[in-house]
């Protein structure tokens, strides 16, 4: 479904919108009274904003933060993760020198590196959209964990 | 100023028999549940019953319990099961929300938790017949873990919670 973007008060049409209404609105149903609020609403606040629907650092999907409703769908959010996560085993070679140890929000490449994975995610949140498929890991070699030291026993033994 | 996770009373067998065990509610981070709500979903919290194991590194539930959820992925990591084998298993962001006794009042406290998803043990008992998973080192970085057998109780303590931003 194409839909427009309104743009500081002036609607435009935007063709690589793909917005899906809440189901709820869809069936005709009010959000409204089920405590959900009213149904989203896009709108940008700038047309940097809106130039940044075209040339973002995201192949030129939408790239504004804070509307996750926008193709956000967790069935291939995963497959993304994890194309994302084989980059970054890619990179950590790299990566490790000179920030081993620390946590990173990857995508693509290393956007942010973090002391504590809590401001990784602090900044993923406020930078990135939910379903870009970003990384948030700790830049060191990945070592299998065991489940419970109960396993580990049974291993040595 | 101190904050405490006390469990409910029982008897020191009781506490033999079933371990250090967390009541609370999962859910996923509050930008998750922002998004779900522009969709107009909503998926309610999950009770869940966590215990606590000083012997894991890092906190997991079932994967169904966490896809089913909604929570957002994360990364993946190789883990040691119960198959001897490492597996890949995704690591998600997720909410616990805890009734924590203050100074002076209880207050129900969202603390961000990443979990991994491992392959259910028992796919066919439900969630709330067995424990839903298990609270690791992870969790346990931000509390002080008090285990008193003898008087059957044991206490999670923070001096400062790192609640939900």
């Amino acid at each position: 479904m194409v839909r427009d973007v309104s743009i500081l008060g002036v609607s435009v049409p935007h063709p690589r919108l793909q917005l899906t209404p809440p189901d709820a609105v869809r069936a005709g149903r009010s959000c409204e009274g089920r405590g959900l609020g009213t149904p989203p609403r896009l709108e940008l606040l700038s047309f940097a904003a809106a130039a940044d629907l075209e040339s973002g650092p995201f192949g030129g999907s939408l790239a504004f933060p804070g509307d996750p409703a926008v193709r956000w769908d967790m069935a291939t959010l995963e497959d993304e993760v994890a194309a994302q996560y084989d980059r970054f085993l890619r990179a950590l070679p790299q990566l490790r020198t000179g920030h081993d140890g620390e946590w990173v929000v990857f995508l693509d490449t290393a956007r942010f590196f973090a002391a504590d994975e809590r401001a990784a995610l602090r900044w993923a949140h406020a930078n990135l959209r939910l379903d870009a498929g970003y990384v948030v890991a700790r830049v060191e070699e990945p070592e299998p964990v065991f489940l419970s030291a109960a396993l580990a026993y049974r291993l040595a033994t | 100023m101190t904050h405490a996770y006390r469990c409910p009373l029982g008897s020191g067998a009781e506490l033999v028999r079933n371990g250090p065990v967390v009541l609370g509610k999962l859910r996923p981070s509050r930008e998750v549940r922002e998004a779900m709500q522009m969709r107009g979903e909503f998926v309610p919290p999950q009770q869940v019953k966590l215990l606590i194991d000083t012997g894991a590194s890092f906190s997991m539930v079932s994967r169904s319990l966490a896809t089913g959820l909604g929570l957002q992925p994360l990364r993946r990591h190789a883990v040691v099961g119960v198959s001897q084998k490492a597996e890949m298993c995704w690591v998600y962001e997720a909410t616990l929300d805890l009734w924590l006794e203050g100074p002076s009042s209880r207050v129900e406290v969202a603390l961000p938790l990443s979990v991994t998803g491992v392959a259910d043990a028992h796919a066919d008992v439900p969630h709330d017949a067995v424990v839903s998973g298990l609270l690791g080192r992870d969790f346990l970085a931000s509390f002080v873990l008090l285990y008193d057998g003898p008087r059957a109780r044991f206490e999670l303590r923070t001096e400062r919670v790192r609640a939900e931003d």
